[in-house]
């Protein structure tokens, strides 16, 4: 198969296959080590990124890296594939779309046209030879927006997820921890809970206390209880007011049936949640994250960044609201360090974004990664220039439910002032009336309207006040 | 004086989540800077350090009980950090050991490991005092337990490996956790029946969260006991096995 090999200075390095390709062309990552698919050179490595370079974007609808007959997320990559749109790039290679991406005359408008003729893979190839500059440079062209209280992903503003979760569910920690992020002007993406546990009473008893706080405190936002989506179904069955329907995704069929979701499943819970009429048009949030199929021993030699963009393929058939990938919460043996992290980060947003999905990213990392909190000060700057739509903001950027460190509602303060980006625009006008910012986002001192503000939210907490 | 601090702090008190930490311009304080640091220090430190398993076998002889040290197929820490699957399967040399004393070995009820996981200093903090209590309940109950099996570089499956090396009937694994911030010497217990390769979490039992400051070690010593006496009267382990623990029975009584 000559298109799976290429000749450099009389050395001939040979191919299996288009995944073997684009696997050996991955840059470095522990997790395509651990599954045997990585490239076992530099030297390989980039000889398999010029042999990537010159195969024709026309080769991956010939090559599906799992078969249609057995894997549903190829199937719907397949079926949902638009070639009218596809036909504007149909003549380049994988180099020649990396220059086409990069031109001037690519503006926003043609990304958003050519989107649905791009298969998720297609992404991933171009992503893997493109430079930390050139997936910043060209995701921050897009323009994704979404709306469900508030808009979220217009040019110029970054949201925030606020992030309250407390080990045990407690409902005065949380309201704590929720209102502590709202003074520092945190929770226009969402205000979302990770459950400790998973169980239709607690989701639902969690979903009743954030809606009791956006509702008293006519907060321009939307909530989300991160429970399993069969147990957000049974919720909003009973009656629970859910905003947004969560549910972690992944590239291949096998992995998501090991998250106990199928497509099927997801398309319920889409229209059980547009039912409802609380908000919109998008009412879904999808979380991803390189690495998910190999811990489930279901990646079938591909290898975990084009398995990435594979779930986001699945992703944009839902139109969400939220997509985030939770970057470095899988552990070391899939991103080894600050500089895997990084990367990492970069591509998914990257790819998300040439997917046209409203792409937030968890710029995180666990204790035994070889990373820390200026490897997040790093991502979270340059993700904030490449234009991501949200990040997360947690207490000191420290959860104490998850064990992990993330970004903290102060982070989140110093990327909007250091790169002028201001909150969703519906929330900036609430921020500014409680007194919480000023015009130009600037956190207020104490004044009127934010002890207002904090004597009406200290209301809330359950039981009545601090004691 | 720069700092400004936040009206809420009051809120403090009803979560150790790191709010109203107050501000300098956008940033956390100092203070809050260089506590965070120090927490993540502890936590790096737990789990790059090689565990020192000689104080606890020196204790353990104090106490009467041998122990017999191995090892899983990782060569060093960067290693096992990156190849979970080599952390779950006992070297060369340590299977031949277990294969040794094997042959000297009783039928076994029960066998004890400890085992550095992904925390060394939880092991030096809390090992003892939770073999301690495990024992404490032990005593008058007629079960072998054998050796305690020392395991370096190890995840929770290893712990299968042993207890099938040893053909065990029963197997107690206690492993260091992945450092949080909040606490870096932070034990699980494991307990699995019928333990062999292959094994899932739902065919174990966990206890966690065994450190000063949560689980006391002692009296997670003392509920391991109860569980692994419960699981082998009723011969199964996982989530088919409920537990009713009452810690005041756990010990028994000197009458």
């Amino acid at each position: 198969m000559s298109k799976f090999q290429i000749t450099i200075s009389g050395n001939v390095h040979r191919f299996h296959n288009l995944a073997d390709v684009l696997a050996k062309a991955t840059p470095q990552r522990s997790g395509d080590i651990l599954a045997g698919v990585a490239a076992d050179s530099e030297e390989q490595r980039v000889a398999a990124q010029m042999c990537l370079a010159d195969i024709p974007l026309a080769e991956f609808p010939l090559n599906p890296l799992i078969p249609y007959e057995s894997d549903e997320v190829t199937r719907a990559i397949c079926d949902s594939w638009d070639k009218e749109a596809f036909k504007k790039v149909a003549h380049l290679t994988v180099g020649g779309f990396r220059e086409h991406l990069l031109a001037y005359e690519t503006t926003d408008s043609e990304l958003a046209a050519l989107a649905p003729g791009l298969m998720p893979e297609m992404v991933a190839a171009v992503s893997k030879i493109m430079r930390n500059q050139d997936l910043i440079a060209v995701a921050q062209k897009a323009e994704v927006t979404t709306k469900f209280r508030s808009t979220v992903g217009k040019k110029g503003h970054l949201s925030i997820r606020l992030q309250p979760n407390h080990p045990t569910d407690d409902l005065k920690a949380i309201t704590a921890a929720t209102i502590d992020g709202l003074m520092y002007g945190c929770g226009d993406a969402v205000i979302g809970i990770n459950p400790a546990t998973d169980s239709v009473g607690r989701l639902m008893e969690l979903e009743s206390l954030l809606a009791g706080i956006i509702e008293t405190l006519a907060i321009p936002t939307q909530s989300c209880v991160l429970g399993h989506v069969t147990n957000q179904i049974e919720a909003m069955n009973k009656g629970s007011p859910v905003d947004l329907v969560f549910q972690s995704i992944a590239g291949t069929e096998l992995t998501n049936k090991s998250f106990g979701v199928n497509l099927g499943i997801l398309r319920e819970a889409q229209d059980a949640a547009l039912a409802l009429k609380r908000g919109g048009p998008q009412v879904m949030y999808f979380e991803t994250g390189q690495g998910s199929s190999l811990s489930a021993r279901a990646h079938h030699g591909v290898d975990q960044q084009t398995l990435e963009a594979r779930a986001y393929g699945i992703a944009r058939m839902f139109n969400p609201f939220l997509v985030n990938t939770v970057v470095g919460f899988i552990g070391p043996e899939y991103l080894f360090d600050g500089k895997q992290i990084i990367r990492a980060g970069l591509e998914d947003h990257f790819c998300g974004k040439m997917l046209r999905l409203p792409m937030g990213c968890d710029v995180c990392y666990t204790n035994h990664a070889q990373a820390d909190q200026d490897d997040m000060d790093d991502l979270l700057t340059l993700l904030g220039v490449a234009g991501c739509n949200y990040f997360m903001g947690v207490p000191g950027a420290d959860d104490i439910m998850l064990n992990y460190q993330s970004t903290s509602f102060h982070d989140a303060q110093y990327v909007r002032q250091a790169l002028k980006l201001r909150a969703a625009p519906e929330f900036e006008v609430w921020l500014q009336q409680m007194g919480v910012h000023d015009k130009s986002g600037r956190l207020l001192p104490a004044g009127k309207s934010k002890s207002r503000l904090l004597t009406a939210a200290t209301k809330l907490l359950p039981g009545g006040g601090i004691q | 004086m720069t700092i400004k601090p936040d009206s809420w702090e009051s809120l403090r008190k009803l979560t150790h989540a790191r709010i109203a930490l107050g501000r300098s311009g956008n940033s956390v304080p100092t203070r809050e800077l260089l506590d965070f640091r120090m927490a993540h220090s502890r936590a790096r430190d737990s789990v790059w350090r090689e565990v020192d398993f000689a104080p606890l076998g020196a204790v353990l002889i104090s106490s009467g009980f041998s122990s017999i040290q191995v090892q899983s197929k990782c060569s060093g820490k960067q290693n096992f950090l990156l190849n979970p699957d080599l952390g779950r399967t006992l070297s060369d040399e340590s299977q031949a050991r277990l294969d040794a004393d094997l042959g000297q070995s009783p039928v076994l009820d029960c066998v004890l490991v400890v085992a550095d996981g992904l925390s060394a200093n939880a092991v030096h903090t809390n090992a003892s005092a939770f073999i301690e209590g495990f024992f404490q309940s032990m005593k008058g109950v007629q079960l072998g337990i054998g050796p305690v099996v020392l395991a370096r570089y190890a995840r929770v499956g290893l712990g299968d490996a042993i207890g099938f090396g040893l053909k065990a009937k029963s197997v107690i694994m206690l492993i260091g956790e992945r450092p949080g911030l909040a606490s870096s010497n932070s034990l699980s217990v494991y307990f699995t029946f019928d333990p062999k390769p292959g094994r899932t979490d739902a065919d174990r039992n966990c206890i966690s969260n065994i450190h000063d400051s949560g689980l006391q070690p002692k009296a997670a010593g003392n509920m391991a006991a109860f569980l692994v006496r419960t699981a082998i009267q009723r011969q199964l382990s996982g989530v088919d096995l409920k537990l009713e623990y009452d810690a005041s029975k756990a010990i028994p009584s000197k009458s």
